[in-house]
């Protein structure tokens, strides 16, 4: 009995190769050279624009919409979300984000942050 | 009229696939860098449908499971990305069954089938926020749904060769597709 044919062997190391080959430009398009700001968006709408600058001190934003409440805490060279009141906290497990062209994501209370330098070519896409 | 053995067998498929789905929201996944990779062990019930009863009747179970076990999770906007995801994996594996089924065995068809997963809760989750960015967990994504794939793919050989002989063939016009195992 043949389980694995010649055709899941191809698919499984071309998906590996595919998954590398997106990881590296992941890794290309997250690069900081650029003053960093921080966008926070609320059911696809620009809520806060924030300029992150490493001499700040830690900060929370509180967000209260119809969806819910989260609370996200802002520093000098990124942010996360602190604590949200959605069911399943997958936005808090996200952790912090601290890269250009990074992105954490409450999708209960449709809230968004992400982190774009001033050079950035994803954003013509983004907006 | 449908044969009652029949029906019997696929609302088992049914039941069997909404208690995988809400036991799976207990079961956690720590993987650094990708929150809410899941193990996908409902999709061994689209997968073995789709073999044994056909497209059309994977599709009903896929949906009868989405909503019934968003009841039992308790997860609304968790509906539209399991039933998104669901409704196209199932399509795509019913695209690779039908026309490669000689070429991939059912690990294939599965490893397809968690590809197109990730990439329609992707795009659900893309739109719902308006933020393409969340694309970059793809990758890692990928990787994952390797693992996933291979491992429904396997249990879904053993359950689709039994379940094939106990289930009545009658009726449906559903014809066995030659293929490798």
């Amino acid at each position: 009995m043949i389980i694995v044919t010649k055709w899941d062997r191809w698919l499984i190391i071309s998906i590996i190769f595919f998954a590398i080959m997106g990881m590296f430009f992941v890794k290309s398009i997250t690069h900081n050279d650029e003053h960093l700001y921080l966008i926070i968006e609320v059911d696809g709408k620009e809520y806060k624009k924030i300029s992150l600058d490493p001499s700040n001190p830690p900060s929370t934003v509180k967000i209260d919409t119809i969806y819910g409440h989260s609370i996200i805490e802002v520093g000098g060279d990124g942010a996360k979300f602190l604590e949200s009141d959605c069911k399943d906290q997958l936005c808090v497990k996200m952790g912090k984000i601290t890269k250009a062209n990074q992105t954490s994501i409450c999708l209960p209370n449709r809230v968004s942050i992400k982190l774009i330098s001033k050079k950035s070519d994803v954003d013509s896409i983004s907006y | 009229m449908m044969n009652v053995r029949r029906m019997i067998y696929l609302s088992l498929l049914v039941a069997v696939g909404i208690a995988l789905q809400i036991v799976e929201t207990y079961i956690p996944l720590p993987i650094y860098g990708v929150p809410g990779a899941k193990l996908g062990l409902a999709n061994i019930v689209n997968l073995v449908t789709l073999v044994v009863f056909g497209f059309k009747y994977a599709l009903v179970v896929g949906t009868l499971r989405c909503f019934v076990a968003t009841l039992g999770t308790g997860a609304v906007t968790g509906l539209f990305y399991s039933l998104s995801g669901a409704l196209f994996s199932t399509f795509i594996m019913w695209l690779v069954d039908r026309y490669f089924s000689k070429q991939f065995s059912l690990i294939g068809v599965s490893v397809f089938g968690a590809l197109a997963h990730n990439i329609a809760q992707l795009t659900v989750a893309s739109l719902m926020v308006y933020n393409f960015l969340i694309f970059t967990y793809l990758p890692f994504m990928m990787i994952i749904s390797l693992f996933t794939g291979y491992f429904v793919g396997l249990t879904s050989i053993y359950t689709a060769n039994h379940l094939k002989k106990i289930v009545p063939k009658k009726g449906n016009g559903y014809k066995d597709r030659p293929r490798h195992i």
